[in-house]
């Protein structure tokens, strides 16, 4: 099933769904929710056994992020209420992608800058082609991430390692980004999608979709800083769908 | 500095034509060393910070990406010729490159 919303194809195979970012050479977000909330939200309702999704770039790059010839545009004035609604839609795409209850890599070849790293670090894993660079260098251009991008690194990297790195607007190779575990593993093929998608098939191989699904969602309500609930229910429901299924040890 | 000998310049020449023509799916004979590597032939400006960092091993060289993203914006690469000689230079002077 593919979709087609925003910058964006969204295709669904069995359990797999995949987003290509498809916007030039560069997959430039000119439009920062990339693809639209309500069209990834419906096609995942649609489609409950997905469990894994994959955001790649279409081409050479991931993404280099946002057009800066549109940051001296009027439109992308604070005072222009367009283009807050437009950033304010991009951070709720983003977090709904982080809350997820399945497993989220970026697949990252070449340049991922700006918005591209701040989509990649709204997913779980960020696996990555050897010649591969990734940065947020948008203080170069005399703004800050803009999508929770500093938020999202500093939980990442550490508080000093994102402040020094946003800062001097500094440009990782996937070798310093492996090193900082900014990424999880660096591909030796030039393009690292077939890694993504092993990555993914190793993870998921031999469990239920509950049990996938139950395990990141106990994960990411921890994460968000929810307090562990000693009347979460999780483990009977996984328990009773194993049972259920006539499921061996 | 390091020396950089006539052989050592050729191999880097060769190297950088395949090296574009894998990238921009071209067949190297199209590549000229007038060749604009964007405009004629396709490639990124992303492409020579990836070369540099994929051959950084093959050449010893120890260069950080600021200091080749500080020098090429005093030499902008608009010929084929300019990605060899700064690719050269950066052989030859690491990252004093931005003192040139």
């Amino acid at each position: 099933m593919t979709y087609k919303s925003n910058l964006s194809t969204l295709e669904i195979t069995g359990d797999s769904a995949v987003i290509t970012i498809e916007n030039g050479k560069k997959n430039l977000l000119t439009i920062p929710e990339f693809i639209d909330k309500a069209v990834l939200e419906d096609a995942l309702k649609a489609n409950p056994q997905v469990t894994s999704l994959i955001i790649t770039g279409a081409g050479r790059h991931f993404s280099h992020g946002a057009d800066v010839t549109h940051f001296n545009h009027p439109m992308c004035s604070p005072m222009h209420s367009t283009h807050t609604e437009l950033l304010r839609k991009a951070k709720e795409l983003l977090l709904y992608i982080e809350n997820l209850p399945v497993i989220t890599v970026a697949a990252i070849n070449g340049g991922c800058f700006g918005g591209g790293l701040e989509i990649a670090l709204s997913c779980q894993f960020r696996i990555c082609s050897k010649s591969a660079f990734l940065g947020l260098p948008e203080v170069n251009h005399g703004v800050i991430p803009g999508m929770n991008g500093v938020e999202r690194l500093t939980r990442v990297v550490g508080k000093s390692k994102a402040i020094s790195m946003i800062l001097s607007g500094e440009i990782l190779t996937a070798a310093d980004a492996k090193k900082l575990k900014l990424v999880h593993h660096v591909s030796e093929k030039k393009d690292c999608m077939n890694d993504a998608a092993e990555f993914v098939r190793t993870l998921k191989e031999g469990k239920s979709a509950l049990q996938i699904k139950s395990i990141i969602s106990l994960a990411n309500s921890t994460a968000g800083g929810n307090p562990i609930d000693p009347e979460d229910t999780s483990f009977d429901s996984v328990l009773s769908d194993k049972i259920s299924r006539g499921v061996e040890d | 500095m390091r020396e950089i000998t006539e052989e050592i310049k050729n191999e880097i020449k060769d190297m950088i034509f395949d090296y574009y023509a894998e990238e921009c799916e071209i067949d190297p004979s199209e590549i000229s060393l007038d060749s604009n590597p964007q405009d004629d032939l396709g490639g990124d400006s992303l492409m020579f910070v990836e070369l540099i960092e994929l051959a950084s091993e093959k050449y010893d060289m120890d260069v950080k990406l600021q200091s080749v993203g500080k020098y090429l914006l005093k030499a902008p690469l608009n010929t084929m010729q300019d990605v060899i000689d700064v690719f050269c230079k950066i052989y030859q002077y690491g990252n004093e490159i931005v003192n040139l």
